[in-house]
């Protein structure tokens, strides 16, 4: 494991400096596109929906960094092994390789655009925005989980792909990113990203509502997610090369 | 020392590769299944160096991909002892908006190696590729024929020095002049001898005719003959006519 981290690492660093090249702003048009969102969503319900939502600015940028991290990084995580086929099928190298370099890639755009919101969030008087970083680590491997998950099904399926980029859409307006919630909704209550996008609204603005309660549920599904998507994938491991071919 | 005993090796057949109506199908039809390769015996000693002809699609990689694991068999079994080092003809992996330098580290690193072993190896890829000046020129201003000198000394210069197993499948690729070919040869032959083993594909059968001790014909997937090199490339070149 230590070895595929390793070159994981290596090749995310690779693949940054790649799309990072011949830029002359680099690391930030990864924040653009949260950035256009936040933008779009901030202008609809200032001049659309009528009711008043405390702390929204706070509340409407972690809601998008969160969801965009878990679009971004599931939809590339999903097309990782067909993306490197001709390599898998030339070289001895364990996919999982191409899945956690991707996945760094994500998170590393994601921790740099959550420190950018942590600075913005200061200038709006915001100061403990910055907690937000401590849930990326649950919600992280939640993330890795779902994306295993998809690529696995990518290789059986290719419809697959297609279909998530439209779920992915939806994903937008099914989640509470710039209304409120309501709790009992089956459509949130039963939503995992919800429970992540809660707590992390929590650590940024309302420290002393996080309840122990909802950091266990985090906690739990983000390792629940990992341990299946792995049992998952370690089973359909070799049979995803020969899949692709 | 290796020994293939009853290999066989089937792919399912994705003639419209992947599709829902297909996935729906599986439940209803018979998939289709093409048998890349057929019962396969044979064992090599220490020392033995193995040529794998075959025309096009004979299943000659498939067997090479199962003896380097890239493949499990579907039936059989394959026992190897020793570490298997594989180098294949075609090279991916390469990202063409980065540079040389860039993309010495990247292929190393697929084939296993530390950054630290990257690093001891760089001045020898660089000096015997002999495109030092291009070093960092990204990859998209090259021409196929740099990117294949490229490609190929990487390759060459991240292997172990003395593997005990050494499966070239079609290593030397195309695109290369004369003289960048004869030196690579030249290399492959140096590791050729330092390994205990070497297996060899290849359609050059003058090549083969002077380095192997055994030659494994396979047609559609079935082991036609095995043994003596002069007979068994001699049979071939008439099959071929």
């Amino acid at each position: 494991m230590k070895n595929i981290l390793k070159k994981s690492m290596t090749l995310s660093f690779y693949e940054m400096k790649a799309r990072n090249q011949s830029t002359y702003l680099g690391f930030f048009w990864y924040f653009l596109e949260p950035l256009i969102m936040f933008t779009i969503l901030f202008y609809v319900k200032r001049n659309i929906v009528n009711y008043e939502i405390e702390n929204f600015i706070p509340y409407l940028f972690i809601g998008v960094i969160m969801v965009h991290f878990f679009i971004v990084a599931t939809t590339e995580i999903m097309s990782a092994v067909v993306r490197n086929y001709e390599i898998l099928n030339s070289k001895k190298i364990e996919p999982e390789v191409f899945i956690y370099s991707i996945f760094f890639t994500a998170l590393k755009r994601h921790i740099f655009e959550a420190l950018l919101v942590s600075i913005i969030l200061m200038f709006f008087g915001y100061y403990y925005g910055f907690l937000y970083i401590f849930i990326v680590p649950f919600y992280a491997l939640f993330v890795l989980g779902v994306g295993q998950i998809l690529c696995v099904l990518s290789t059986k399926i290719f419809d697959a792909t297609y279909l998530w980029r439209y779920l992915c859409q939806i994903l937008w307006f099914i989640l509470p990113i710039y209304y409120l919630a309501d709790m009992q909704n089956f459509i949130f209550k039963y939503n995992p990203i919800y429970y992540f996008i809660n707590l992390g609204r929590k650590l940024a603005f309302d420290l002393t509502s996080v309840s122990f309660k909802l950091f266990l549920i985090c906690f739990l599904i983000s390792i629940a997610f990992y341990f299946i998507s792995r049992f998952i994938f370690n089973n359909q491991k070799y049979l995803i090369t020969e899949r692709i071919k | 020392m290796i020994k293939i005993n009853s290999v066989s090796k089937k792919f399912r057949m994705n003639k419209t590769s992947g599709s829902f109506l297909n996935f729906l199908s599986d439940f209803k039809f018979k998939k289709e299944n093409f048998l890349a390769l057929k019962n396969i015996n044979f064992e090599l000693k220490e020392g033995e160096i193995l040529g794998v002809i075959g025309k096009n699609g004979s299943g000659k990689s498939t067997l090479l991909k199962i003896m380097s694991g890239i493949l499990k068999p579907t039936l059989g079994d394959v026992h190897i002892d020793g570490q298997v080092v594989y180098v294949s003809g075609f090279y991916h992996g390469m990202n063409k908006n980065l540079s040389m330098r860039d993309n010495i580290y990247i292929i190393g690193t697929l084939n296993n190696l530390s950054k630290e072993e990257i690093n001891q190896s760089i001045k020898e890829i660089i000096d015997f590729s002999e495109i030092q000046d291009f070093l960092d020129v990204p990859l998209y201003q090259f021409s196929s024929g740099m990117i294949t000198r490229l490609a190929l000394t990487t390759n060459l210069f991240t292997l172990p020095k003395s593997p005990e197993i050494l499966i070239l499948d079609e290593a030397l690729g195309g695109g290369l002049d004369d003289h960048f070919r004869d030196k690579a040869l030249n290399k492959i032959n140096e590791y050729i001898k330092s390994a205990k083993i070497t297996i060899i594909a290849s359609h050059n059968l003058n090549y083969l005719l002077n380095q192997c001790s055994k030659i494994l014909w396979i047609d559609n997937g079935e082991a036609k003959d095995i043994g003596e090199p002069k007979k068994i490339i001699q049979s071939y070149s008439e099959f071929l006519k």
